[in-house]
């Protein structure tokens, strides 16, 4: 279990954050209470946690698939790059100026004509996994 | 934001259903409906949401800039890109099993 604290000072990055992390098995996200109150000396406000001054937090307890990615000679994805993985997801979420600027590839429509939506990936799957338990239909 | 996948990924995912179906007979039809529709409730994340680090693993994944998708035992790698029309779109690249990633 590890405890992710991240800054997100916008509603709606913050309602997509909590979306995005309590989707996922194993994690329970919520928002951490508001800064109350005014420092006297600094005039600063004063956080609800003084030491953690974010705005989500985060439980993350890994299913174990997470942990094993070892095939005997090669470590392919550890823990470790799991935890990183959701640290670094939860940063992109309060930080997503940084990825705006990123250029767009232009794809074809001959391209797109070839991928599937995601509702016909999830029919097709039902289907294959109906046939495979029901034979006889 | 729409999001489609490829061929690939659809042939990945199938080959996993089937391998998982032949080789573990105690699973249920629920059980493996139920693995399946977290994995496509999961890719619909995608609609609404970049943030996603780029793929640090795959070399063919990290030489085409693509972001990586942990679902979990799968990893999918996705780009953002856009429509001649200008519309931006998520295409699911790549699919692969946590215990054959590479």
């Amino acid at each position: 279990m590890i405890e992710l604290k991240v800054t997100v000072e916008d509603e709606k990055q913050t309602e997509n954050l909590l979306q995005e992390l309590n989707g996922r098995e194993g994690i329970t996200a919520k928002v951490l209470p508001k800064p109350y109150g005014i420092d006297e000396e600094s005039q600063s406000p004063l956080a609800a946690e003084p030491a953690s001054p974010y705005g989500v937090s985060a439980n993350v307890d890994f299913p174990n698939q997470a942990t094993h990615f070892f095939d005997g000679e090669k470590l392919y994805v550890t823990r470790q790059y799991y935890e990183d993985y959701i640290r670094d997801m939860a940063y992109n979420f309060a930080h997503p100026e940084e990825q705006k600027n990123e250029p767009l590839r232009t794809v074809s429509n001959e391209e797109l004509a070839n991928c599937i939506t995601l509702e016909k990936l999830d029919q097709h799957l039902t289907e294959r996994i109906h046939r495979f338990y029901h034979p006889n239909e | 934001m729409r999001v489609v996948v490829t061929p690939l990924v659809e042939t990945r995912i199938k080959a996993f259903y089937d391998a998982a179906m032949l080789n573990h007979p105690l699973l249920s039809e629920q059980t493996v409906m139920a693995k399946k529709n977290r994995l496509i409730s999961s890719l619909q994340i995608l609609s609404i949401t970049q943030g996603f680090k780029k793929a640090q693993f795959n070399r063919q994944w990290i030489a085409n800039g693509w972001r990586e998708l942990i679902v979990e035992d799968f990893h999918f790698a996705f780009e953002v890109a856009k429509t001649p029309d200008g519309e931006p779109v998520v295409i699911v690249r790549d699919a692969v099993h946590s215990l054959l990633y590479r």
